[in-house]
């Protein structure tokens, strides 16, 4: 498990601590509950934090927090809409709520997701619109091969 | 925690003394005293317990030389407001690293208690949870905290948390290609 330890030594203090207070805090958020505040991000937002410094981009990338917050975050269902050359995806959770629609998407965009089959049951299915599953985080990358073997619905 | 063993019949008696106590004494890095119910302190921190159930704990203040006495407070605080509190079933959580359940929404008056912290005041609070193996009020920190990184720009998020850029900007570029999905509408 990567650290948050490079980006904590980096960190100071925003205010000097009262002296009375010898154990306050020090303007550090240690690597472990920063596992825990970042496992409780939605999928888009952990992405853009990728970019606030290196030990965030290793917390998040590594395999054991991805599979921590997959277990955590419930399924995503992807509606891929074909509008004229591009393709419209919505990511929708199991309520049917957008949680963020994304336009024209090249497949080498969809990278950082992993597919799952259907499961039994899903209603996801409208004409001339693929149906897919794909599950959060998704953290881990997906070849432009293993994007185009994906197999379509009808 | 250690359960000391060899102590013998005074820590027999202290032990039979500190049962017959509702309370607990908690004693802050500072030194200051907190009194805390022990069935609350028992139920919403994992450390308490072990320690009143091995007999760690001290009538004149059990040492707590992690947490400063403001943090400190705002656990006690915690506890006596989750004791007045109607039990909710659905919030006694199981453990936080094998639970598998998305995570479950703060109740009204934990909201508030975590909103009306200062920055240092919640980060305090947040370790203090951790050490003390509160799960329940980690979890409500902790949602807190992932509030206040909800919707903002890296930059933000910087200037929030005190980090440093330790990118260079071709990295930076690089991931944002990489991620551009999660950029579409900034």
């Amino acid at each position: 498990m990567h650290t948050g330890d490079d980006c904590d030594k980096r960190r100071r203090k925003l205010h000097a601590p009262l002296a009375a207070a010898a154990a306050a805090n020090d303007g550090l958020l240690p690597a472990d509950i920063l596992h825990e505040v970042l496992l409780r991000l939605p999928t888009d937002e952990l992405c853009r934090l990728r970019l606030v410094c290196r030990s965030w981009r290793s917390l998040t990338s590594d395999p054991i927090f991805a599979k921590a917050h997959s277990s955590r975050h419930p399924l995503l269902v992807g509606i891929n809409f074909l509008v004229g050359h591009g393709r419209e995806v919505q990511f929708v959770d199991t309520s049917g709520n957008i949680v963020k629609p994304i336009l024209k998407l090249h497949w080498d965009r969809y990278k950082v997701f992993y597919w799952l089959e259907p499961p039994v049951g899903t209603k996801w299915l409208l004409y001339k619109s693929v149906v897919f599953l794909l599950r959060q985080p998704a953290l881990q990358s997906l070849t432009r091969e293993q994007a185009s073997s994906i197999s379509m619905a009808p | 925690m250690e359960v000391d063993k060899g102590k013998g019949e005074a820590e027999e008696t202290r032990k039979v003394a500190e049962a017959d106590r509702d309370t607990v004494t908690l004693k802050s890095s500072d030194g200051k005293l907190f009194e805390v119910s022990k069935e609350a302190a028992a139920r919403l921190s994992t450390v308490l317990a072990g320690m009143i159930a091995g007999g760690s704990i001290d009538d004149n203040g059990t040492d707590l030389k992690q947490i400063g006495s403001e943090a400190l407070e705002n656990v006690v605080d915690y506890c006596n407001k989750h004791a007045n509190s109607i039990p909710s079933a659905a919030l006694i959580s199981s453990s936080i690293s094998f639970n598998t359940a998305p995570f479950k929404e703060p109740e009204e008056w934990e909201r508030k208690f975590v909103d009306r912290l200062s920055h240092d005041a919640l980060f305090d609070l947040v370790e203090a949870a951790n050490f003390l193996g509160m799960e329940r009020l980690l979890d409500v920190t902790c949602h807190k905290i992932s509030e206040m990184m909800k919707g903002k720009s890296p930059d933000q998020i910087r200037e929030v948390f005190n980090i440093k850029n330790d990118y260079t900007k071709e990295e930076l570029e690089e991931i944002r290609q990489e991620l551009a999905w999660a950029f579409y509408d900034d």
